[in-house]
């Protein structure tokens, strides 16, 4: 192969990398505004400086706390968001200086401390969260490093099944399109009482099996970020409450098998020793029986969301913070 | 490792720099060292399987061609045989016999099991070697005379996950003569590359999405929703290993090395036997000469008459035995063989009844052509269900959810049909270019702003369309 031939493979590539990363970037600012979690961050920035009690955190706060229920609430939770992609997220926006939370609810579910969650990072939309997350430090804190370089390609080449997210633009989000976001916050309306006991059971063992099975649980580096997030919030002056969401007791059993959920707080409690003013609740098993409440084994429904919230925003009272429920 | 990790990407393409670096004596070594470095990031622990088969049948290949006598001969082709075969046996097939077994037994006379995984690729490469050694025993193939060409042989990168089986008559002379890296080639070995990950990525990833979930739980779909699920199955097995077969194809030419064709549109069969010459070309030709041929003349030697049934019947069932038992242990593939075999058997009965047939009908024989076409292709269709489902028992009773004509049941989401919709109509498309040989060397003769332009358009394609984040491994790697 002589000179000419190599030059005309290198133009090829560039053309080429140059054409992709155009087109990349057109693909990801299009999505952007369509998407419900796109559309989530957008709204957040808009009042992000009225903000006064954030809620954090993956599905589990996501389809459980509704934010219009007291004042200056934002429900930012969102999908798979874990304490990686939590603390990077908190990072951005608490050193941007606009957002200076009082309260910040995080929460203390057990399957956000398996060693699954680490893997997650890669496959939750890069192109979006490379705007928050430092994957090179996040690859030199857990030893990730070439993970996470593979994330940034990824990121950078989103458009690479990029199909996906044309159909959930096309789809899935077309539902979500006709019911506005208020403060973050959209309700699930699926009633998981109306399914057979059969199918709750199964629907509850295919749960537990899929967020437990081969993982090992209480993580190091999913501790690390646990505890860096929570350094980070109380650094910024934000009273960290830390939560633990309810989920259906069929789906707690099934749970059981893979790690003993009777200890799990007490192994958070041992976290927290050196954050005395951390408030800590768990709800874990507050309704367990009332499937009604529910749009799958672990996730609240609007019915349940709404009657949770009621109970959280009262604890909060209870205890001093500084929350106001907004008048009917 | 996957075909699309940046280990992979890393090998070939720091292969193919060093590779064009390294003076020609050596670059038989630059393969081999890459070959084996892809292997042990399979499975390093594995390494040395391949090290001591590749040794002992070359040792065994250099003493058999060393003697005179016949019986001798037959002695070390035996032993190398019994090395290669006693691997793939002890790895493949040990665990599931002595699991038989043991069902018989009590406890404490239990026998033990090896219980690991396969080493991976061992059922081509071990059918390369036997092939070899055959050969060689035959006097077709002169002994391999350098053993890192040997080795190479056995170990080439791209097709060691799943051939092509590509003898040593077409490999060894070109691991002797190994070329620089040139335009043509890589341009060449780039086409098949596009080509495989269209048919990968973009159709086979893409149909999965829609037949996954319901051949995990065919009892909550309809009969019509089945009976479209086998026909999308069969497309997708197709576009995978197909796909495969022209990504290490066009990885192996991109060295200026010619491997093995594989596939030729294997559903534009007419018949069975028609099929196996299209379908997995690698294996059908080595099933041909050293299975079929081998038992046909066993017993022809032993029938005087020539016309009798058992050569009909009996070298096209063992032949197909044996396939399905390479491709896995366990009844299902005993069955799928077997039925492989009933159908060539009954194609070779009824050939000259079908030509006769076909000769009356004059202008109208396309109608039967057709007919011969539509038994074939939905025979194929409805034997794949034993090939993806886990056991026979599971198989009849997706048979039997079609034959209800059940109207009621689960329904696939809109974008995954409508997404399979669009990739089938792609299939079609592109098989409609290969068929009319409209392939990507076409290209060469446009201008090289369109040339590239189309180059771009197909990457950002198959980039777009690709199924990345739920990829499959290819299909055939299991075996």
């Amino acid at each position: 192969m002589n000179r000419k031939d190599f030059s005309r493979i290198v133009l090829f590539i560039a053309i080429f990398v140059l054409v992709e990363l155009s087109l990349n970037a057109l693909f990801v600012k299009w999505s952007r505004t369509r998407l419900g979690y796109k559309k989530t961050r957008t709204s957040f920035e808009m009042v992000q400086d009225q903000v006064s009690i954030v809620i954090i955190g993956d599905s589990h706060p996501e389809y459980a706390v509704q934010p219009y229920q007291f004042e200056n609430g934002y429900n930012f939770a969102t999908a798979a968001e874990n304490y990686f992609l939590q603390y990077y997220k908190m990072k951005h926006y608490l050193d941007g200086g606009e957002f200076h939370p009082d309260i910040v609810v995080v929460p203390i579910d057990p399957h956000l401390f398996l060693s699954s969650q680490l893997d997650k990072v890669g496959g939750h939309d890069p192109a979006f969260w490379i705007e928050y997350v430092d994957y090179i430090d996040l690859g030199h804190q857990t030893g990730t490093l070439q993970n996470q370089l593979v994330t940034i390609l990824k990121a950078r080449f989103s458009l690479a099944g990029g199909l996906r997210v044309l159909k959930m633009v096309l789809w899935q989000d077309r539902e979500r399109e006709a019911v506005p976001k208020i403060s973050g916050f959209d309700p699930w309306e699926r009633d998981f009482s109306s399914l057979s006991e059969k199918d709750q059971k199964q629907e509850s063992i295919n749960r537990a099996t899929f967020q437990f099975r081969r993982h090992q649980y209480l993580d190091e580096n999913a501790i690390l970020y646990f505890c860096k997030l929570i350094d980070l919030l109380e650094e910024k002056d934000s009273q960290v409450v830390l939560v633990w969401y309810p989920t259906t007791g069929t789906y707690l059993e099934s749970v059981e098998n893979y790690i003993d959920v009777d200890a799990h707080l007490d192994h958070v409690k041992a976290l927290l020793s050196d954050h005395p003013s951390v408030l800590l609740l768990d709800y874990h098993d507050l309704l367990p029986d009332h499937l009604e409440y529910y749009a799958d084994p672990d996730h609240l429904n609007g019915l349940g969301s709404e009657k949770f919230t009621q109970i959280l925003v009262d604890d909060l009272m209870d205890v001093g913070l500084p929350v106001f429920p907004v008048d009917e | 490792m996957n075909f699309l990790s940046l280990e992979f990407l890393v090998i070939v393409l720091g292969s193919l720099v060093v590779y064009g670096l390294f003076p020609r004596p050596w670059r038989w070594g630059v393969l081999l060292a890459a070959s084996y470095i892809f292997y042990a990031f399979w499975n390093w622990q594995y390494l040395w399987v391949l090290v001591v088969i590749t040794l002992s049948t070359f040792w065994v290949s250099h003493r058999m061609a060393l003697q005179e006598d016949d019986r001798r001969r037959k002695f070390w082709l035996m032993f190398g045989l019994a090395v290669t075969v006693g691997f793939l046996a002890a790895f493949k097939y040990y665990d599931y016999l002595i699991h038989a077994i043991n069902s018989f037994l009590t406890r404490e006379l239990r026998l033990p099991l090896i219980d690991q995984v396969a080493p991976i690729g061992i059922a081509f490469f071990s059918l390369q070697v036997i092939a070899y050694l055959v050969d060689v025993y035959r006097g077709r193939q002169n002994p391999a005379k350098h053993l890192g060409h040997y080795a190479l042989f056995i170990a080439f990168f791209p097709q060691q996950i799943a051939g092509p089986i590509t003898r040593a008559q077409k490999l060894l002379p070109q691991f002797q003569h190994l070329q620089t890296i040139q335009l043509e080639t890589l341009r060449a070995g780039f086409h098949r590359v596009l080509l495989g990950f269209l048919q990968k990525f973009v159709i086979a990833d893409r149909l999965a999405e829609f037949t996954s979930p319901i051949f995990a739980d065919h009892t909550a779909y309809s009969s019509l929703l089945l009976l479209a699920n086998l026909f999308i199955y069969a497309i997708q097995i197709y576009s995978d290993f197909a796909g495969y077969s022209n990504i290490v194809i066009g990885i192996a030419k991109m060295f200026g090395v010619d491997l093995a064709e594989n596939f030729r549109q294997p559903y534009l069969a007419l018949e069975i036997a028609d099929f196996w010459n299209r379908w997995h070309i690698s294996l059908s030709n080595w099933l041909r000469d050293y299975i079929f041929y081998p038992t046909m003349r066993f017993l022809r030697k032993r029938m005087k008459n020539n016309r009798s049934w058992v050569l009909i019947w009996v070298p096209p069932l063992v032949t197909m035995l044996v396939s399905g038992l390479w491709h896995g242990t366990g009844p299902k593939f005993v069955l799928w063989g077997l039925l492989h075999g009933v159908m060539l058997s009954l194609s070779v009965t009824t050939s000259r009844w079908r030509k006769r047939i076909k000769k009356r009908l004059g202008k109208v024989k396309w109608l039967f052509t057709f007919t011969e076409w539509l038994v074939t292709f939905i025979f194929l269709v409805f034997s794949w269900v034993f090939f993806r489902l886990p056991g026979i028992g599971s198989g009849l009773a997706y048979l039997r959810q079609i034959a209800v004509f059940s109207t009621s049941g689960g329904f696939v989401e809109p974008e995954i049909v409508g997404v399979a919709i669009a990739v089938l109509m792609l299939f079609l498309v592109l098989e409609a270019l290969i068929y009319f040989e409209f392939t990507l060397e076409r290209l060469l003769e446009l201008p090289l702003v369109v040339r590239w332009g189309v180059y771009y358009l197909l990457i950002l394609l198959v980039m777009f369309m690709g199924n990345f984040t739920t990829s499959q491994p290819f299909i055939y790697q299991q075996f």
